[in-house]
């Protein structure tokens, strides 16, 4: 851009240009077009974070994800979706800044983001076959799997749906151990594993019932489970089965 | 003919006296015991030889049950519990002396399960003594009888005078090729009626035979082998006896 | 156009030499918190290391656990005389040891924790063998004498001269980790082996079946065991299962 182009657009542009950067924890966040949360730094492990356009249009939106010197990236998060989309990544520790560059003005994006041992997040002990635990949105409990083969028992009590994520295990092939399920989720119906058809992106499985068992064959592993719902009056509960 | 629904049977739960219903984690030596929705009955060690596995689904309502066993690195068993069936399930294994545990899964929380299991290497068993020939030797819940087969061709009369159904265990003679030597006759099962050996038509899973009649002959042509009976009828009332044969 | 003489700092030169250790590194063995470490545990946190000055001219198992309650995956680097760095990765929330096993023949010793550094990700090392200081093995009687050991516990015995028995024992259904130095060394002067029980297959020898890397042999059940005739040595048992494993023992045998 020309100097003299780039000041007619910085003019025109700059009552839009990063309305607020919001110094960010993860809790639940709405960005307007342009908005910025800054997560001052994350952890050396999978970073679960959820979005969902929340426009009442057909906006399109978008964010863009920008790391220290990481290529950025940009999910798209289409309108009308009737569950978060989620990116999982391992931002290494380093910062991690979402801004909202959707390109219409109406195109408010919920965002939320969790991992063990984020500030403000403190977990609730899941004890191994005792008894289910509680969590609210952006809540979590955390446990330890006692067996071989665990099972993490994850139901909702309202009609709406839930959203959990589970961190533990083995990282994969790309360095990650987190895995999203929804539950109550009419939008998506049966999805994931058992079921031949494949979950939206960035989810493990979904099911329009509203109780799922996740299988957590990790003998000793500390297990993180969130409750990532974009709705706060459902009541999700967790419970830890180690076989 | 009995109506094959029949209200859930009496129980024993003397591994669980004093049970509060907080605990789920529970230290099992096999005696009949009722599992709650994600209770789990923890047997440290079991015997290196047969055991048999009985569960039963007691709840009074629709409500399927399912069953996790898992034993030290094997993969898990998945066993399910169907409602409202009056005779139980079986499932027979040598868990090789390694651990047990078995966890109720099922999905709905009113799906309590009866289970209980014997075998003649379980520790606390300490059977009455079957003598050959001799008059019959009656067996309560949860006990045994155990002699020696004196000939080539010996005969298990197994009796149950009630008019519920009663469940035998007999252990003993040569291992299949699963490594198991153990059997399991119902008899006065009016719902499963004749089945097994000489009738045609299989016997339920896990099963030797069920007969409906109050009486069956269990052939054991195994001369000199030690020969366990016992009684693991999941109901009280039952009176149970045995008569070892040696013709 | 090459030049001679040798290398001094802030001098080009286009001939290659190999600079010093302690002139290369900028972070490994620079934080050193610990000089003259015995093997007795300690908790590194990030960039900081700890020195043995004198390994034992024998196996030894360096254990480490990233203690880290985010997870955050740790890596340490080991280096022992002039000798590249090992990297090892230890991975966040598994509340279980890793391990290393070698001898590094009397050389010193330095680990250090070379995580990203202000990230809460400090590591657990310990090293685990026969008469390592700061280390209270158990008795281990060759009478049969089962002998219960918790994680990071060890025993320690002498086995008779004839066929004697080792059972590594862990009564649920959850995997158990064992090591054992003990024996004559082999061509690479290593005498230690890592068993597991309660494994999702039999492997080792006799099976027909490798085990996994790093391990001797593995066992479906709650028992391991393991057979020698070592002529009256010492033999010596560490338990390196995750923390929350029960319900584990190690018993020795004459057969």
């Amino acid at each position: 851009m020309t100097t003299a182009i780039k000041q007619e657009y910085d003019t025109e542009y700059s009552e839009f240009m990063l309305n607020a950067t919001t110094p960010w924890t993860g809790a639940p966040l709405t960005l307007q077009q342009f908005d910025q949360a800054v997560l001052a730094q994350t952890t050396n492990g999978s970073l679960v974070l959820g979005y969902l356009n929340m426009t009442t249009t057909t906006n399109a939106g978008a964010l863009t994800l920008t790391s220290a010197g990481s290529p950025m990236k940009t999910p798209q998060a289409p309108a009308g979706q009737g569950r978060p989309l989620f990116e999982v990544y391992n931002w290494q520790g380093n910062n991690l800044n979402v801004t909202n560059t959707s390109t219409a003005a109406n195109t408010p994006i919920w965002i939320s983001a969790i991992a063990p041992g984020l500030p403000g997040v403190n977990p609730a002990p899941l004890a191994a076959n005792g008894p289910a635990v509680t969590i609210a949105v952006w809540a979590a409990a955390q446990g330890i799997a006692q067996s071989n083969n665990n099972i993490l028992q994850l139901q909702t009590s309202a009609s709406t749906i839930g959203v959990f994520a589970i961190i533990g295990g083995p990282t994969d092939a790309t360095g990650n151990n987190a895995y999203i399920i929804a539950v109550n989720d009419s939008f998506d119906g049966n999805t994931g594993p058992g079921t031949g058809v494949t979950p939206p992106p960035g989810y493990y499985a979904t099911t329009t019932g509203n109780v799922y068992s996740f299988p957590a064959p990790w003998p000793g592993a500390t297990i993180f489970v969130a409750n990532l719902s974009p709705i706060t009056s459902t009541t999700n509960t967790v419970r830890l089965i180690s076989l | 003919m009995e109506n094959a629904f029949m209200p859930p049977p009496t129980v024993l739960q003397t591994e669980s006296a004093g049970f509060t219903g907080l605990k789920t984690v529970l230290p099992w030596s096999g005696a009949p015991l009722t599992l709650q929705q994600f209770d789990q009955a923890v047997m440290n060690q079991a015997p290196n030889g047969s055991l048999v596995f009985e569960y039963l689904n007691v709840t009074v309502t629709t409500n399927a049950g399912a069953l996790s066993l898992t034993s030290a690195g094997s993969p898990t068993k998945y066993l399910q519990a169907p409602a409202l069936i009056f005779r139980p399930g079986i499932f027979i294994n040598n868990w090789q002396g390694n651990n047990l545990n078995v966890t109720n899964t099922s999905t709905a929380s009113n799906t309590p399960i009866y289970i209980a299991a014997i075998g003649p290497g379980l520790p606390g068993i300490s059977p009455s003594k079957l003598t050959a020939n001799a008059p019959a030797v009656t067996l309560p819940i949860f006990a045994a009888a155990q002699g020696i087969a004196q000939s080539n061709n010996n005969i298990l009369q197994l009796q149950a005078s009630a008019s519920t159904i009663t469940i035998f265990v007999i252990v003993g003679g040569p291992t299949d090729a699963t490594g198991n030597n153990a059997y399991v006759v119902a008899v006065n099962d009016s719902v499963d009626g004749n089945t097994g050996p000489g009738t045609g038509i299989p016997a339920p899973e896990g099963y030797y035979a069920t007969t409906t009649s109050n009486g069956y002959s269990f052939p054991a042509p195994w001369p000199g082998a030690t020969l366990f009976v016992a009684n693991l009828s999941p109901a009280t009332s039952v009176q149970a006896t045995v008569r070892l044969i040696s013709l | 156009m090459a030049s001679s003489g040798d290398y001094e700092q802030g001098e080009k030169s286009s001939e290659m030499v190999i600079p010093q250790p302690s002139t290369f590194y900028k972070i490994i063995s620079q934080f050193v918190v610990n000089k003259a470490w015995d093997g007795s545990p300690l908790v590194l946190n990030p960039n900081e290391g700890a020195a043995m000055p004198e390994t034992p001219n024998g196996s030894m198992i360096l254990a480490y656990e990233n203690k880290s309650t985010e997870n955050n995956q740790g890596k340490i680097a080991l280096t022992s005389g002039g000798s590249d760095p090992i990297f090892l990765v230890a991975p966040a929330l598994t509340n279980q040891p890793s391990f290393y096993s070698y001898n590094w023949q009397s050389n010193n010793l330095n680990v250090t924790n070379i995580s990203p550094p202000n990230t809460d990700t400090p590591i657990r090392i310990q090293a685990i063998g026969p008469g390592m200081p700061g280390q209270k093995p158990f008795p281990l009687p060759a009478d049969g004498t089962s002998v219960p050991l918790k994680t990071y516990d060890s025993a320690q015995g002498m086995a008779s001269g004839g066929l004697s028995q080792l059972i590594f024992q862990c009564r649920a259904s959850t995997l158990a980790v064992f090591v054992l130095i003990g024996g004559p060394p082999d061509t690479s002067g290593n005498n230690s082996y890592a068993f597991q029980v309660n494994a999702s297959a039999d492997t080792g020898p006799g099976t027909g079946k490798t085990p996994p890397p790093g391990y001797y042999a593995t066992s479906r059940g709650n028992n391991c065991t393991f057979e020698f005739q070592w002529g009256g040595a010492t033999v010596f048992v560490a338990n390196l299962s995750a923390e929350t494993v029960t319900n584990t023992a190690v018993i020795l045998r004459s057969l």
